[in-house]
């Protein structure tokens, strides 16, 4: 029964890898495959010294470490552009597989992937973390560059540590990836919470305690205890941590208390199914997760709170026991599609107290108030689509009667319909500075970033209005007392815009969009790479809609000094053109930018390829 | 529905687990215990350097006293805090036994605070703690130290436990809403601690313990509620309360829980609700575009928008429309403007922050509404604005500018007033018409010549916008009057020869066009 509860799994995929991951536990291969019908288990194994936990050179208070954008492009936030931080010591486990010429791990993969076979990473303990990062790596290497041929993957974890922190689950989240994410945590195991503790305060215990888990001995040292409640302290102000942000969001005395904590990074990705005795509740929601994975451990008495660290032990090695009985078993759920009474029956099947169930519901209350958020932004989507075609259908054909566009019309800004267009072009603003706002403050779904028709509608508008925002800062002259629009004046909610549209445009091709432009413009010989990139390393010329800038910036200037940047201006404009970045009215008579072309030498005007846009 | 209580009992969790609490209460026994038998007037201060943080205790001897004896500290004597006062808030008062304790240190306090600046500077964090009186002396040591601070810094906490509330109603007031409100952290046993005084008021987090659970309260009212009813103790080892808290934390039995009352309490205060300031501000910016551009529209006509506006004069259908608008408009940014002196007002000087953010549009949003202003006033017959009509905030809109003493070459008149002093002219000419005592005729003149000087002290320093020499203009209608009234009876000023010539055609053309 509980099988079919979980969307996207079922009793194979489980079971499977289990075995399979029982199976890997044994071998001295640091991975192991097992192929099951259509299915390849690709299952790791764990390791249990401290350096597989914190990686001996990192000086960081909880082992992390940035992952690298160009080897994992998706791993970031677009709204802060910041990239995800996992656990280095797990990261290397992985690439010590990956380059293992031993091992052929890849070719392996590959092989699975071309006889389009069906592939689930699995692991116990560490080795679940390895599962965790290697599904990330298949996404970004198979899945995503080769939907057709690459299916999609699934992951399943057992007592697995966590491994990467909240903008890790948002790009999971945003890529609609999450979803192949299946970990099961018995109810006292203590690894799973092991990375919520600082490296410091449990250095000392940790060699000890890696050694019973990894052994199978029934040892009651006191030293046991002593860990798990400084796991447990630990994992307490995270849990507290994460509660004050979701309630106290923006509270100026959290802010300063904040400032004397160490919190652990690391948060849950994926669904976590949690069994207690006879009972499973499956979970996924990240602040949810961890306020459970602190909740589960209190005790009802003194008897069973002196137990409990030694279940926290040996609760790692019952997930075959686990397993077995699943068939059997119901699950409840704690999110937002389970209200009323199946969210008390899954709250009193994790036995959570009072307190702990407040903190759940606030959880989900913050989740649920993301997606009224969205629904709110959403709404707004006619009003700003009216607004759009008004500019598109209105606006700039009207300026057009002048021989040159709606950027020269704006920008000297005489007649009626420019001023209606700077009312316009505030009223957008507001709406889009708004809806940034709650981006980068993580009030909206992970899943907002990725919605394409959002994605699609800050395009048109960042393309159709940048423009007037261009003009309406030259107008101002503020290139001359604030500095270049590009380095001084472009708003935020372009940028974003702009970010969204390349990766959402890039993460097919694995390439970022820093190497996609600069590839592009090193392919023009104009000089070399270094005196190159030095020229353009803050140009207008990295982003369409930006077009406008860079001419002002250009051409007050003598041509001869500024020969290349005109020159990579002029050969991105085809390219802008036909994805609709540029609009060919930049090209009428007596438009600023023909004004400044005419002006170049002759012999620059004939190898120009945009010679051809020009009719006399 | 319960946030602020679900807010209240997570943020006290994170204190709670933190341990910041045991620390600063093991080092300030620690201290007491290493200072037996001393007497009430000296204070105890130890700086223990820790791993993460720098902890400074002060360590007082407690002497039995809710008294409400207190010290009133005015802006304009000499105290340790002149940059707390704003205009609205003049003075407060403090508890008197600990600020005496605290200036009798004032000299090792000097050192202590450089010190102390200089670790926020280099982003260490910095805690400062006491208990019972040592804890008011700790806050007022904080105030100090918060006083001079930059906000970018790292911001220092203070934590007192049990300690008696030091300021009065006005001195919360100042603190209300500053981020120096979110350095103080006061630990309060609530079966153990008692609130007497109605004169001194709470300010900063509560951490409110009720048996093994606590709670963090920020809203005074709530404290104050809850700290009524306790029985004063002479001292609380607050070691057994933190112990007890700690002890609860992996167990779900809860043998004392906050009272339901409590949290009924908290649910029934729900927190003021957050204006959408950054709607707000796009509103206000459309409104200014409607007020720029009918300036425009005016402008196209040669007639200036003060003198449009005045004589109510549209030109076109879309005029009209926007005329009315305007009027809407105007009220809509008047509003707007008024409630942002009105708050930053509030704030104590030292926090320029908000108020540097409104600088800049204060000030374009001044010198283009107030003219209208000015243009109703005395169309509804009043005189005198600038003395007795001219609204506060733009006085105060006005002095932050010149406080800032920003860029002032821009081309629209600088002195918002300038109308008012035209306006104040005619109403001269047209006594002058009617006075005949030579007297009072003479007064009236040298009045006109004054407003000439001014005038032409404007046009040197090219402060007036050359609207003014529009020939629609009220000014040039003052100009043709006076001209008639000096007649060829004195000697031409230098103004009167660059009206008499014209010259003003040229005014402002080097300039560079400056659109709004």
């Amino acid at each position: 029964m509980a099988f079919q509860a979980l969307p996207g799994f079922n009793g194979v995929l489980i079971t499977g890898s289990l075995t399979a991951s029982q199976s890997a536990n044994q071998q001295d291969q640091n991975y192991s495959i097992e192929v099951q019908g259509e299915v390849v288990f690709f299952a790791f194994r764990p390791y249990f010294s401290t350096n597989n936990f914190f990686a001996p050179a990192n000086g960081s208070p909880f082992g992390e470490i940035k992952m690298n954008r160009n080897q994992f492009p998706c791993m970031r936030s677009i709204g802060n552009n910041e990239d995800a931080t996992v656990n280095e010591a797990f990261l290397k486990n992985l690439e010590d597989i990956i380059i293992d010429p031993r091992t052929s791990f890849d070719a392996s993969v590959k092989m699975a992937v071309d006889s389009k076979k069906k592939i689930v990473f699995t692991g116990h303990s560490s080795g679940g973390a390895t599962a965790i990062l290697a599904t990330v790596w298949y996404l970004e290497k198979y899945f995503i560059r080769n939907p057709i041929d690459a299916l999609e993957p699934r992951c399943v974890t057992f007592g697995a540590p966590l491994v990467g922190d909240s903008i890790f689950n948002h790009a999971l989240g945003r890529e609609n990836w999450s979803r192949f994410f299946l970990n099961f945590v018995t109810r006292f195991d203590i690894v799973p919470r092991i990375m919520l503790a600082r490296k410091t305060s449990i250095e000392q215990n940790l060699p000890y305690v890696l050694g019973l888990l990894g052994g199978s001995s029934q040892e009651r040292d006191l030293r046991i205890t002593e860990f798990f409640t400084t796991v447990m302290r630990d994992t307490y102000t995270g849990a507290s941590q994460a509660v004050c942000q979701l309630t106290a969001h923006g509270d100026a005395f959290l802010e300063t208390l904040s400032s004397f904590l160490e919190i652990s990074p690391y948060r849950p990705v994926g669904t976590f199914v949690f069994s207690t005795e006879e009972r499973l509740v499956a979970v996924n929601n990240s602040d949810a997760i961890l306020q459970i994975l602190f909740y589960t451990c209190q005790s009802n008495n003194d008897q069973e709170c002196s137990q409990i660290p030694f279940l926290s032990i040996s609760d790692h090695h019952s997930y075959g026991q686990l397993v077995q009985s699943m068939g059997g078993m119901t699950i409840n759920h704690v999110d937002l599609h389970h209200g009323g009474n199946s969210l008390v029956t899954a709250f009193n099947d994790l036995g959570l107290s009072s307190r702990a169930i407040q903190c759940v519901r606030a959880a989900l209350e913050a989740e649920k108030q993301r997606y009224k958020n969205e629904e709110e932004a959403k709404s707004k989507r006619d009003k700003i689509l009216k607004k759009l075609a008004w500019i598109e259908d209105e606006y700039k054909p009207k300026c057009k009667a002048h021989k040159n566009g709606y950027y020269d019309s704006f920008k000297r800004s005489n007649e009626e319909k420019d001023f209606q267009a700077n009312v316009t072009r505030a009223e957008l603003a507001g709406v889009f500075d708004e809806v940034l706002g709650l981006v980068k403050q993580g009030q909206l779904p992970d899943g907002f970033e990725g919605d394409k028709g959002w994605i699609d509608l800050a395009n048109r508008y960042r393309r159709l209005v940048e423009p007037l925002d261009i003009s309406n800062y030259h107008r101002h002259l503020k290139n001359e007392d604030t500095g270049p629009y590009m380095v001084k004046g472009r708003p935020n909610r372009y940028i974003y815009a702009h970010r969204g549209y390349e990766h959402d445009k890039l993460k097919a091709t694995g390439m970022t969009a820093e190497d996609a432009f600069w590839s592009k413009v090193y392919a023009l010989n104009l000089g070399s790479q270094q005196e190159v990139q030095e020229m353009l390393k803050i140009s207008g010329s990295k982003c369409g809609s930006c077009f406008w800038a860079e001419v002002e910036e250009l051409r007050g200037k003598p041509y001869e000094k500024v020969g290349v940047r005109v020159k990579t201006l002029e050969a991105l404009i085809d390219g802008w053109i036909a994805e609709g970045e540029l609009d060919q009215e930049i090209f009428l008579q007596d438009s600023t930018f023909m004004k400044w072309w005419n002006t170049f030498p002759d012999n620059h005007k004939i190898n120009s390829p945009v010679q051809k846009y020009i009719t006399e | 529905m319960e946030d602020s209580s679900v807010k209240g009992l997570a943020l006290g969790n994170l204190v709670l687990s933190s341990g910041l609490l045991h620390n600063s209460w093991s080092k300030i026994s620690e201290l007491h215990e290493s200072r037996p038998n001393q007497d009430s007037s000296s204070l105890g201060i130890k700086t223990y350097q820790e791993a993460k943080y720098t902890l400074v205790v002060f360590d007082a001897k407690s002497i039995y006293s809710n008294s409400s004896a207190s010290t009133l500290l005015k802006s304009e004597t000499m105290n340790p805090f002149p940059l707390l006062f704003s205009e609205k808030i003049p003075s407060f008062s403090v508890h008197a036994s600990a600020f005496s304790l605290f200036t009798s240190a004032y000299e090792s306090l000097t050192e202590l605070k450089s010190k102390l600046l200089e670790l926020l500077r280099s982003r260490k964090p910095v805690i400062i703690t006491g208990a019972a009186l040592g804890g008011s002396v700790a806050s007022l040591f904080t105030l100090w130290l918060l006083e001079t601070i930059d906000p970018r810094l790292k911001r220092p906490l203070c934590i007192t436990f049990g300690s008696p509330l030091i300021g009065d109603a006005s001195l919360q007031q100042i603190l209300e809403n500053s981020v120096r409100n979110s350095c103080f952290l006061h630990v309060a046993d609530a079966a153990k601690t008692c609130i007497k005084s109605d004169f001194f008021k709470p300010f900063g987090t509560y951490l409110i313990c009720f048996g093994s659970e606590c709670i963090c309260i920020q809203d005074p009212e709530v404290v104050t509620e809850l700290l009524l009813n306790g029985v004063d103790f002479y001292q609380v080892d607050y070691g057994k309360v933190i112990r007890r808290l700690d002890q609860s934390v992996l167990s779900m039995t809860d043998s004392k829980l906050i009272p339901h009352e409590v949290i009924k309490r908290m649910i029934e205060r729900p927190e003021k609700p957050k204006v959408d300031l950054h709607k707000k501000l796009i509103d206000m910016k459309i409104s200014m575009m409607y007020i720029e551009w009918y300036k425009k529209m005016c402008k196209k006509d040669k007639i200036g928008y003060y003198d449009g506006f005045k004589t109510e004069t549209f030109f076109s259908e879309f005029q009209n429309v926007c005329f009315i608008n305007i009027k809407n408009h105007k009220i809509n940014l008047n509003d707007f403007w008024k409630s942002v002196v009105e708050e930053v007002e509030k704030k104590p000087p030292s926090d320029t922050s908000i108020r540097k953010r409104y600088i800049l549009s204060g000030n374009s949003y001044r010198k283009m509404m107030e003219p209208l202003d000015i243009a109703e006033y005395y169309l509804d017959g009043r005189k005198e604005y600038r003395n007795l009509g001219r609204s506060h905030h733009y006085v105060m809109l006005e002095k932050w500018f010149i406080e800032e003493n920003r860029d002032l070459s821009d081309l629209l008149t600088f002195d918002s007033c300038f109308w008012a002093e035209v306006e104040e002219s005619l109403i001269v000419i047209n006594l002058l018409k009617t006075t005949v005592g030579m007297r009072d005729r003479e007064l009236l003149t040298v009045h006109l010549v004054r407003f000439e000087e001014y005038v032409w002290g404007m046009i040197i320093r090219r402060e007036v916008s050359p609207e003014i020499f529009w020939e629609k203009s009220c000014f040039m209608g003052w100009w043709k009057e006076y001209k008639a009234i000096k007649g060829s009876n004195s000697p031409p000023s230098d103004f009167m020869e660059y009206m008499n010539t014209e010259m003003y055609e040229s005014y402002g053309q080097p300039m560079k066009e400056r659109i709004y």
